[in-house]
């Protein structure tokens, strides 16, 4: 009876324990970060030397949102001083004399003419999901929501993508108001963020 | 023991005296920050300088302004200071003889039809940036003195931007509320720099002239292959030596202008006389004509700095007119090519201007946004390329100290701070 009740108490145990463990693992997995990259484990990403930013798709109301993070991002992937950035002016040439139609989401065939044109050695492709204010009950902050793929030049397969967002309304803002940071230093560390993403 | 008192019934001629001392401090430190700061020469005094073309002011304020007004205000300080002037009928009949319509610059033609028909050694050209007579009066200006020798090269360049409760003094004394006096301070400003620069010149360090060197030196295919070489250049770690030790740790204090970004290449380029040529930036702001009015600023750092000889904008301009350029988002290499070949230019810069707003009643900061790319004439490649960004308030936390009120002075600190950074990064002593 003694042996029963132990192995009873035992059993309980061990369902507690393992209900514990799945919880912490459930945790672990919302907390995890490598969901929203990806990275081609066969790439040699040393080799990319120069590549071309494309205009990136715009779904924010800002009508300027792609350009002006294209720019920050350009600058901020040029100022590490390992990727060389294509000036604007001559991706916008290339893409007029190959005829490309659809300049923020080009096909294979397009990025590996556009690469040839360009003497790039990737093509980096971006889409503003988001950009600007948000609110929330008397809560506002500024938001960004970016995601990247990296092209390479020769085949047209994407090697790299990542996605990130930064900004929002956080409990400093629920709790104090105030209205976060602005748009521009979101922006940086979005930005900053995916480049992290691509180097690690 | 001597009380206060006994003391101060002692001596009470001596407090009346203080006392009035004290109130003429009180009033001369409201009205300090009105002086010029050089002594205006009077009529009597005999004519000096360059022979000078006075151009009539471009308005880049995006609103109306009293231009006539301001032009004649503009010639009279000139004339009262004793500078050499064109004689206005004289402008007035060679800008009807050749149709002259722009007015922000002067292109090489005309410069040299200027110089054959008036006798001009110098053409003063002025732009207005801002201008608003309803209080605070505001005004921004900016002028440039254009040589008509040869290639019309800027000599010198200055600007003043002010509103009128900047420097409000004790008690308000400092307030400016007329905008004739605030337009007319302004104007004995640029009158005095300029005058600075004709009488004193500053003393350049003589550099060979890297055009005359390119001319000169044989031209051979393996150098010109070498210089097409598709390999990007490779930046070193960026020095963070001259700053202090504390902004080094975590980025605690930066320099409050300087550019978010930025990349150099770490070529050296004050070893030679560079000639730089400024394109016109890409506008994506709501100011109209606020990618000019960066362009200007850029400029006078860039004169003032005196490592690089800067083309007039005027010339560019009408090369660009002529060449059929058209840049919807950004310079091309064919376009560095056209330019750079037909000016004789090594460094060309371009840039795209994101924000510029100016400072309004409603407390709104002056907010000014832009990045700018440099770009060698042989290569092609991008040498420079930042991304600057700040607003009036930036590093203001006690009772408004280092507040900027126009997005003039902001933008004229920010091209310094960019300046600055750009020669630290591509001189040969870093």
């Amino acid at each position: 009876m003694e042996q029963r009740h132990k192995k009873k108490q035992s059993g309980l145990f061990g369902l507690v324990c393992a209900a514990l463990l799945g919880l912490v693992l459930m945790a672990c997995g919302g907390c995890a970060s490598q969901g929203d990259l990806f990275r081609d484990p066969s790439m040699d990403f040393g080799a990319i030397r120069t590549v071309a930013v494309m205009p990136f798709t715009n779904l924010s109301r800002d009508q300027l949102a792609g350009e002006r993070v294209r720019d920050v991002y350009s600058n901020a992937l040029m100022s590490t001083g390992a990727i060389y950035s294509l000036p604007t002016g001559e991706i916008a040439r290339a893409i007029s004399n190959i005829g490309l139609s659809n300049a923020t989401a080009p096909s294979i065939e397009d990025v590996v003419k556009l690469s040839k044109a360009l003497k790039a050695d990737a093509i980096i492709t971006g889409v503003v999901r988001e950009y600007g204010d948000v609110r929330a009950g008397n809560a506002a902050a500024d938001v960004i929501a970016l995601s990247m793929q990296l092209i390479e030049g020769q085949t047209g397969r994407v090697v790299w993508s990542a996605s990130t967002s930064q900004g929002g309304i956080g409990i400093m803002e629920k709790l104090f108001g105030g209205g976060g940071k602005p748009i521009n230093d979101v922006t940086e560390k979005a930005v900053n963020d995916l480049i992290n993403k691509l180097f690690e | 023991m001597i009380s206060l008192t006994s003391c101060s019934n002692k001596y009470p001629l001596k407090r009346l005296m203080l006392a009035l001392a004290g109130i003429c401090c009180c009033v001369l430190s409201g009205c300090a920050s009105q002086s010029v700061g050089y002594p205006l020469f009077s009529s009597s005094v005999p004519s000096w300088g360059p022979k000078i073309a006075v151009y009539p002011i471009e308005n880049l304020s995006g609103a109306p302004a009293p231009l006539r007004e301001l032009q004649e205000e503009l010639a009279a300080t000139l004339q009262r200071a004793g500078a050499r002037i064109v004689d206005q009928a004289a402008l007035d009949g060679f800008f009807e003889r050749h149709w002259v319509r722009y007015v922000g610059g002067i292109d090489e033609a005309t410069s040299a039809a200027l110089r054959d028909e008036t006798g001009a050694d110098a053409v003063l050209i002025t732009n207005l940036e801002l201008y608003n007579e309803q209080f605070p009066p505001r005004i921004a200006m900016m002028a440039r003195l254009v040589s008509t020798v040869d290639l019309p090269e800027i000599r010198w360049m200055d600007s003043y931007a002010r509103t009128g409760d900047e420097a409000p003094g004790l008690l308000g004394l400092g307030i400016i509320d007329d905008p004739v006096r605030l337009r007319g301070l302004g104007f004995e400003y640029l009158e005095a720099s300029m005058r600075k620069f004709i009488m004193n010149p500053p003393e350049r360090e003589h550099k060979a002239s890297a055009r005359e060197i390119r001319e000169n030196k044989p031209f051979t295919i393996s150098d010109l292959m070498d210089k097409m070489k598709d390999e990007p250049r490779q930046s070193a770690a960026e020095p963070v030596n001259g700053r202090p030790w504390f902004s080094q740790v975590g980025e605690l204090v930066s320099y409050r202008y300087q550019p978010r970004t930025w990349y150099s290449s770490h070529d050296v380029l004050d070893d030679q006389l560079r000639s730089i040529a400024l394109i016109p930036f890409l506008d994506l702001s709501t100011r109209k004509y606020g990618a000019e009015v960066l362009v200007l600023h850029l400029a006078k750092q860039l004169v003032l700095d005196g490592r690089f000889k800067v083309v007039e904008l005027g010339v560019i301009r009408d090369k660009i007119l002529v060449s059929r350029i058209i840049m919807t988002s950004g310079i091309s290499n064919s376009n560095i090519d056209v330019i750079s070949n037909s000016l004789g230019v090594e460094l060309v810069i371009n840039g795209k201007l994101f924000d510029y707003l100016e400072s309004n009643t409603a407390g709104q900061n002056p907010k000014v946004d832009f990045s700018l790319q440099m770009f060698e004439r042989d290569t092609r490649k991008i040498l420079w390329n930042s991304h600057s960004r700040n607003q009036g308030n930036d590093g203001v936390f006690f009772f408004d100290v280092g507040q900027i009120s126009t997005a003039s002075a902001l933008t004229d600190r920010m091209s310094q701070s960019l300046v600055y950074r750009l020669n630290e990064n591509a001189s040969e002593k870093r």
